[in-house]
Parts: C-alpha cells; structure tokens; sequence
C-alpha cells in the first residue's frame, strides 16, 4: 500500500471528539463539515438535518474509507480487508433476515443496509422483494458462501427455530475467514494482526459467557454462541463457564493471563478491580480492548509501515465512528454529557474528566 | 321546595309507626354514613398505593427506556430496531378474577399471566448485542407487572368511586328527603290530633255546661 494513501487516512483528534459532547446536532455537523467527514456531510441538507442522515454519512464514511485501504491494498492484505469487509456483508445479511422475519417493508429495510462488501443496495432489495420467509432469503443465498453456512445450521437444527443461531453460524465463518486469511500472512504481519484478532475474538468470548452466566443460560447453549476462540482456548472457556461468580472468573482470568501479551493483563487486571460493576462497565472495559491492543501494535511496531498500521486504523476508525453515533444520539435524545461520555470508546491513557469540564 | 308530606291516616298509631319510621332511618343513615367513611379510607389508602406503585412504574420504565437508548448509542438506532422488530415478542395475559375487598364488596383482581421464559436460550445474539438492550427488554417485562397491578388498584378506585356516590346518594336521600318528609308528616299528624284534642276538649267543655243548665233547671 503507497505510504502517502496511509498517511491520507485521518482520525478526528480525541479532545475535537469530546468536544462535541452535548453540542446540537447543528453544531456537530458544522464541526464534522471540518474534518475527514466533510465530503459524507456535506450531503446532508441542514434543513433535513437529523440523527438518521448523521448516521448514514458516518457510515458511508466508514464504508468509503474501508474500500479506499482496499482498493491501494494487494496480495494477502487485500484478501485480508476483504475478509474484514466481510462483517459488513454478514451484517448485510443479519438485517434482510430480521427484516423479513419482521415483515419489514422493503425501503425501511433498505436504510439498514450498511454500505460496504458485495451486499449492496440493489443486490438486498432484489432478495427482500423476492423472499417471503427466512427459508427464501437462505436459498436466494445459495450461490454464495453464506448460503452454504446458514443451510447447514437448518439442517443441524431441523428448521429455523431461532434467529439468533443463523446469526451466529454467519459471526463464526467471518472470524474463521478472517483467521485464514492471517495465516496466509508473514513474519511481524502475521503476528500483529493474529494478536490483534485473538483479543477480539477472547473479547467477544468472554462478554458471551458473561451475559449467558447473567441471563442464565444453559453451559451447553452458551458454547453455542462462542466464537472461534483466540488466546483462550476452549478449554479454558469451559472452566470459565463453570464458575459461579464473576469476581472468581476474573480471578482465574487474570491468572490465566499472566504468560499473555501485555493489553491482556491491562484489561484482565482492571475487570477484577471492578467485577463487582454492573455487566454493562464490564462490557465497556472488554470492548477497549482491540482498541488498546491496535494502539500498542502502533507505538511497538512505529518504525517500519505493517498490517498493524492498516489494522489499527480501520479499529480506531471504527471506534471513532460509534463514539460519533453515540454523541450523535446523545444529543438528539438529550443525555447529559458525563452519560455520553461514559458509552464512548476511549483509550485508557486519555483524562476524560479534563476534556468534559473543558467542553462544559 | 317544601317537602310533601306523605299520605297517611292521622292517627296516633300513624303517628308511632312514623317515628318509629324516622329512628330507622336515622339509623340507616348513620350505617350508611360509616360505610362511606370506611369506603373513603379504603379509597385513601389505595390512592396512596396507586401512588407508590405509579412511582416503581415510572421509575422501572425510566431505567428501561435510558438503557434502551445506551443500546441506540452504542449499536445504532437502525440496528436495535432491527432486532428488536425481529425478536420473540413476550408472551403474556391478564387474567381478570374478583376478590372480596371492603365492606365485602367484590372488587376487580387483575393477575399477569406471564408465559414461563425460556431461560435455556438468549432472546438475543450474545456476540452481538450489548447488555443494555437485554437489561432494557427485562425491565420492560418488569414494568408490565407494575402496569397490571396499577390497572387493578385503578379499577379497584373506579369500583369504590361508584359505590361511594351510591351510599352518599342514598344517604342524602334518607337525610334530605326521606327524614323531612316523616317529619312533615309526624308535624302534620301531631297537628291533626292536636286539633281533635282541643276539639273534644270543647265538646267535653260544652257538654259539662249544658249538663251543668239542666241540673240547675
């Protein structure tokens, strides 16, 4: 990938981001009109200005963006994005299953299309206009992988008894792709975007059993619902899953991950200072993660351009683009800015309580 | 407006029987007035319960409804509408059965019969749902409880409320009406037998004169 299109990719700076908490949705698109948003938000019309249309342009950004590092990407890294891009397209395909579960209409369905990967627009309102049920939109998915994937799961299942199941089937054979794909990379490539997908992938696990353990779902159901595990293996998923309490879990987690990558014992030390918080902080914790583990990549691997750079970007992007959605949200609904800012995805060495009272 | 008095024989029986009439009545009233006051008690203690549990209500639908908008911000409003449109919906009834309540009266019992949920598979995807919308979808269900119990005691006020107005309709009509029409009449009576008193008492009086002339004569 050329140097001077990396260095073309820009985040917003983290004090610019926060200071948009509690701004009117006026005030956000006018500030965002000054930033790698502006060609996305110049198309939104300010007498038409709502959270929908801010949303949309931050993730016609996002999608736009993605196929920018695809298009200058070859070789192993272009499969490499194009398995990532591939979360897009099984999202694609999350929402014309729901939709026609729910009886959607077509367009209303359409606006949740996210805009990235080959499940276009025009590709999911010819299945949405043809498909009557579930069972329709997996055979007008045949032809392609996912077809194959969500025809397996009917008729392990005997039927579509769950919607949930599908969905996991499709998460599973995304992450394994992705996983493939990494293999087929080299040296500290390998390494960096390996590390980077394990602490995703251990992540994902862990706030599965977390919340399957809240809602008290059955050990064997819950294995269901795990991914393709990372730096956790299976079995260690298992005993984890045998634990009562949280705190415990956390205890045994920490130790387990003593002989791991640093970001581990970071994020692992920190759940079990504060397991007895609710679900929802624990969750915020994991979520910070690949984030942590993305910006470590940068700072370690700082001299020489890798995988890690494209990696860590579309991370930090994508965590750019939800904290966005979020302000966004927040000030439409009102939510006052130490809420807002509670839901953001921020790096841990970053002092939050300055910048609030600074925007506030 | 005057009261009418009723149309009885002016008779002394008339008469005992009207204010034995009155006495029941009067104590009618003053049963119908302690009804009423048990029945506005009853009624004050379950304002105040209508008002503790609106509180949980509103406090149960304001936590559901800010996690529900942390699951907007953090997953997308398009995307928890999505779900959520394509989520099994709760399966629950209300079962209406009566209760003897106050004063034996029967009053309306509301229960939410609630379909046991199936706590061996999530209602949604694990990996791809933040908590805050299942913790929002069970605070949800948790409100519909308040909610069935707030229609109940609502009802129940509704019931008291009608009962009320009929014992203080009847208790103004043995007061204001009932009372001051055997009154009128008991004052009618009394005048009647008072004036066929002095009547005979100046027939007795003329009767002792003519007999007193006769023996003179």
């Amino acid at each position: 990938m050329p140097r001077v299109a990396i260095e073309n990719l820009k985040l917003i700076e983290i004090n610019v981001l926060i200071n948009l908490i509690g701004k009117d949705l006026e005030a956000i698109r006018y500030a965002l009109a000054d930033s790698p948003y502006s060609k996305q938000i110049s198309g939104v019309s300010p007498e038409v200005l709502d959270y929908s249309f801010l949303e949309s342009a931050l993730m016609q950004n996002y999608a736009d963006t993605f196929q920018k590092l695809v298009k200058f990407s070859s070789g192993n890294i272009k499969k490499l994005l194009v398995a990532l891009s591939k979360k897009f397209e099984i999202a694609n395909i999350k929402a014309i299953i729901r939709a026609v579960k729910a009886q959607i209409d077509v367009n209303e369905a359409l606006q949740n299309i996210f805009p990235l990967g080959s499940f276009d627009v025009d590709r999911c309102r010819a299945i949405l206009e043809t498909a009557e049920s579930v069972e329709d939109v997996i055979v007008a998915l045949s032809d392609f992988e996912y077809g194959k994937v969500l025809k397996h799961v009917v008729a392990k299942n005997e039927g579509i008894t769950d919607l949930t199941l599908l969905e996991v089937a499709l998460d599973k054979f995304v992450y394994r792709e992705i996983s493939n794909n990494i293999e087929k990379l080299t040296g500290v490539d390998e390494k960096i975007a390996k590390d980077l997908l394990e602490i995703e992938l251990d992540t994902v696990n862990v706030k599965a059993i977390l919340k399957g353990k809240a809602l008290a779902v059955n050990a064997e159901v819950l294995k269901e619902y795990l991914m393709p595990t990372g730096f956790f293996t299976e079995a260690i998923l298992n005993e984890v899953m045998g634990i009562d309490d949280v705190k415990s879990m956390m205890e045994h987690l920490s130790l387990i991950v003593e002989s791991a990558h640093p970001v581990y014992k970071k994020i692992f030390t920190k759940l079990l200072k504060e397991s007895e918080a609710p679900l929802s902080r624990l969750e915020a914790i994991l979520e910070k993660a690949p984030l942590e583990m993305s910006l470590h990549q940068l700072r370690e691997h700082s001299r020489y351009y890798q995988i890690g750079f494209l990696l860590a970007f579309i991370k930090l992007k994508w965590a750019e683009v939800k904290n966005l959605r979020c302000i966004v949200k927040g000030s439409e609904r009102k939510i006052p800015p130490s809420q807002v800012q509670k839901l953001l995805t921020m790096p841990d060495d970053w002092q939050p309580s300055q910048s609030i009272r600074r925007s506030s | 407006m005057a009261d009418e008095k009723l149309d009885v024989h002016p008779t002394r029986l008339e008469l005992l029987r009207l204010k034995r009439r009155k006495a029941l009545a009067e104590g009618i009233a003053d049963i119908l007035q302690k009804d009423l006051e048990t029945l506005i008690v009853a009624l004050i203690e379950h304002a105040q319960r209508v008002h503790s549990i609106r509180t949980s209500l509103k406090e149960s639908l304001s936590a559901a409804y800010s996690l529900f908008i942390e699951s907007e911000m953090l997953s997308g409003t398009k995307k928890v509408s999505e779900i959520a449109l394509s989520v099994e919906p709760l399966d629950f009834d209300v079962e209406v059965n009566t209760t003897a309540g106050v004063l034996g009266i029967d009053f309306p019992d509301f229960q939410l019969a609630k379909k046991e949920a199936d706590t061996t598979k999530p209602r949604f995807n694990l990996s791809d749902t933040p908590i805050q919308l299942e913790e929002s979808a069970s605070k949800s269900a948790e409100s519909l409880k308040f909610i069935v119990r707030l229609a109940e005691s609502t009802a129940i006020i509704r019931e008291m409320l009608e009962i009320i107005a009929l014992k203080r309709r009847q208790i103004n009509r043995i007061r204001f009406k009932i009372i001051p029409q055997i009154d009128v009449t008991i004052r009618y009576v009394e005048l009647i037998l008072e004036e066929i008193e002095r009547q005979d008492s100046i027939r007795v009086r003329v009767l002792q004169r003519k007999r007193k002339e006769r023996v003179v004569k």
